[in-house]
């Protein structure tokens, strides 16, 4: 019984952790939707014709399922649809990696060009994956 | 029986994703014309092929009429131009991107110029520029669709440099191109 209390604070608090993560991230690449669009492009990934609409559709995908973590209904949803973008961030920064491309991330606006930038988004994009994962296995419980 | 069950769980949760993921993208359309710059889904490349805000600057108009406006001007340099540009020694050369990115990778004797840090990057050359105001300066940034170029272009011109270019295909094309690359 108290584990299971437990669970649904360590749950609650998840779900808030993540919501105001994606929030956040997405708020700032909203703002400048121009810089984004070039940290898009620079992975030299998508065809030029969809770097804008990606640009546009992303950070409105992270704030919309930010807000929705926060709401008991949908959190599940929600916990899906960041899983499934950690798994494109993920896939897009091996890419990146493979390729040696020096892109700036554009994981929280801009400004992490390095190579060592590439890594450091990938070990938490790992972490958002495993926590986003784990919210939606227990939201689809609870 | 529970794996059948597990299945269409995530089936129906897919479907959800795809009903949000439908109607975010019409909300952020939608809202990103609202804008007062709003980021072009798809516009015109110098070359006609269909690219992304390949010109669009937001205080100057957008697409198609900015492209000529640059053409009008002679203002804007294809990768050929930009290296006659550089084997003609017409003048400086100046990379708008942050100076992170710049040390690792720039075009051959291009000077670091960010937009970032505009003002502290700018007292550094200030003098070499100044020699003649009225030579040519190529700036160019990641690609095509960065806008840092673009900025810095307007720091320049109102500080009184008249003849400014723009290599709008910047890094990714050079770079691309398996173009000489130096690094500090």
């Amino acid at each position: 019984m108290t584990s299971r209390v437990a669970e649904r604070w360590i749950l609650l608090v998840l779900r808030i952790g993540l919501g105001t993560v994606f929030i956040y991230a997405g708020a700032l690449k909203w703002s400048d939707p121009w810089k984004f669009a070039e940290a898009v492009a620079a992975y030299k990934i998508l065809p030029e014709s969809l770097v804008n609409v990606v640009a546009l559709v992303l950070p409105m995908l992270e704030m919309g399922a930010g807000l929705l973590m926060f709401t008991e209904k949908w959190a599940k949803i929600a916990a899906l649809i960041i899983v499934l973008m950690c798994l494109v961030f993920f896939t897009a920064l091996v890419w990146a990696i493979v390729h040696h491309l020096q892109v700036d991330c554009g994981c929280f606006g801009s400004g992490e060009s390095t190579v060592l930038g590439t890594w450091l988004p990938l070990g938490r994009d790992l972490v958002l994956l495993v926590t986003a994962t784990w919210v939606y296995l227990r939201a689809r419980t609870s | 029986m529970s794996r059948n069950k597990t299945l269409s769980a995530l089936v129906e949760d897919l479907r959800g994703v795809a009903f949000l993921l439908l109607c975010v993208t019409l909300a952020a359309l939608a809202v990103n014309q609202m804008r007062k710059n709003p980021l072009p889904l798809v516009s015109l490349s110098d070359n006609g092929m269909a690219t992304t805000s390949a010109m669009h600057f937001p205080s100057e108009g957008t697409g198609r009429n900015q492209v000529e406006t640059n053409r009008a001007m002679g203002s804007h340099l294809t990768l050929a131009e930009f290296q006659d540009f550089l084997a003609e020694k017409r003048g400086h050369v100046l990379d708008a991107r942050s100076g992170a990115v710049y040390r690792l990778g720039h075009i051959p004797g291009a000077l670091s110029l960010p937009r970032e840090n505009f003002e502290s990057a700018y007292a550094r050359i200030q003098d070499l520029l100044e020699t003649d105001k009225d030579r040519p300066l190529a700036v160019y940034c990641n690609s095509r669709s960065c806008t840092d170029s673009e900025h810095v272009r307007k720091e320049l011109l109102s500080r009184g440099y008249s003849q400014i270019l723009m290599f709008k295909g910047g890094w990714v094309v050079w770079s691309q191109s398996g173009l000489p690359e130096e690094k500090e």
